[in-house]
């Protein structure tokens, strides 16, 4: 990979990515619980998390918790190699950089 | 559009950070509900214990089989992301060793009173969380130096009332720890 992956570059995406990629397979988190972790407003994390789904990297499900509606959101299995893909860049440029 | 390294290195340190916060969120997540359940079982436990002694060993009995059920089933539906319940029988093993490892202690060293009866559980769990926690969050850590402070305290220091000591502070404790974990 020369150029990073233009989708998981954008610093929120890639919190976004960093919090799910860290969850056990299958396991999903909630909109609100991952609006807290990368601090952003409801409409930003909800315009990055439509550039990732479009792109297949994550899987979204709508449902309702109780009568309370609930968005949740799990990497796909393309997601989870594109993200490991990423890093493996990152650590390729550094270790490039090093005599 | 290619990074510098200094770039690369601070991308990596960001998804570092996310990680370990998100990793930490889920395991506080995951916990709560056994906080909250076993809370309540404790206040019930020790209130019986000192309002009722008599009363306390089948009491404490039909209370650790309704906690394990209870854990059980919150377990399954976790794993099942609140859906479907299925046996986790990881759980189980947990059990397993708390039993055995609890059966071989008192073999080797029985409490010789409910009072110290009382106190080792709460005590086991206690540093239990703080070893948790040195792998997972603080609040882990801070809520087992809690409960393990809470018991010598009461352990050392109450002497009518200990039981009664346990049930609001100690069963107190873990309750209010799994609402504070819940809401992280």
């Amino acid at each position: 990979m020369e150029q990073p992956d233009t989708i998981i570059h954008q610093p929120v995406r890639l919190k976004i990515m960093s919090a799910l990629k860290v969850l056990p397979p299958g396991e999903m988190i909630e909109f609100v619980r991952l609006r807290a972790l990368v601090q952003v407003t409801d409409g930003n994390l909800g315009a990055h998390i439509g550039t990732l789904e479009e792109s297949g990297y994550v899987e979204v499900e709508k449902d309702f918790d109780g009568k309370k509606p609930r968005t949740r959101l799990r990497l796909s299995k393309s997601g989870r190699k594109a993200f490991a893909d990423y890093v493996s860049y990152l650590k390729d440029i550094i270790e490039a950089s090093q005599p | 559009m290619a990074l510098s390294p200094d770039q690369a290195q601070e991308a990596l340190r960001d998804i570092a950070a996310t990680e370990r916060r998100s990793f930490e969120a889920y395991g506080y997540k995951a916990a709560a509900p056994f906080l909250i359940l076993w809370g309540l079982i404790w206040i019930a436990g020790y209130a019986v214990s000192d309002f009722a002694p008599l009363l306390s060993g089948k009491v404490w009995l039909a209370l650790a089989v309704i906690g394990s059920l209870g854990s059980f089933i919150i377990g399954g539906r976790q794993k099942g992301g609140g859906k479907t319940v299925r046996f986790d029988w990881r759980i189980a093993f947990t059990w397993l060793t708390g039993i055995v490892f609890f059966t071989a202690l008192f073999a080797i060293m029985a409490p010789v009173d409910g009072r110290q009866m009382g106190a080792i559980f709460p005590l086991f769990i206690g540093t239990s969380y703080v070893v948790l926690g040195i792998w997972i969050g603080m609040r882990f850590v801070l809520a087992g130096l809690l409960i393990a402070a809470l018991t010598l305290i009461g352990f050392y220091y109450v002497d009518q009332h200990f039981a009664l000591w346990m049930a609001v502070l100690g069963g107190g404790t873990l309750t209010a720890t799994g609402l504070w974990l819940r809401s992280a």
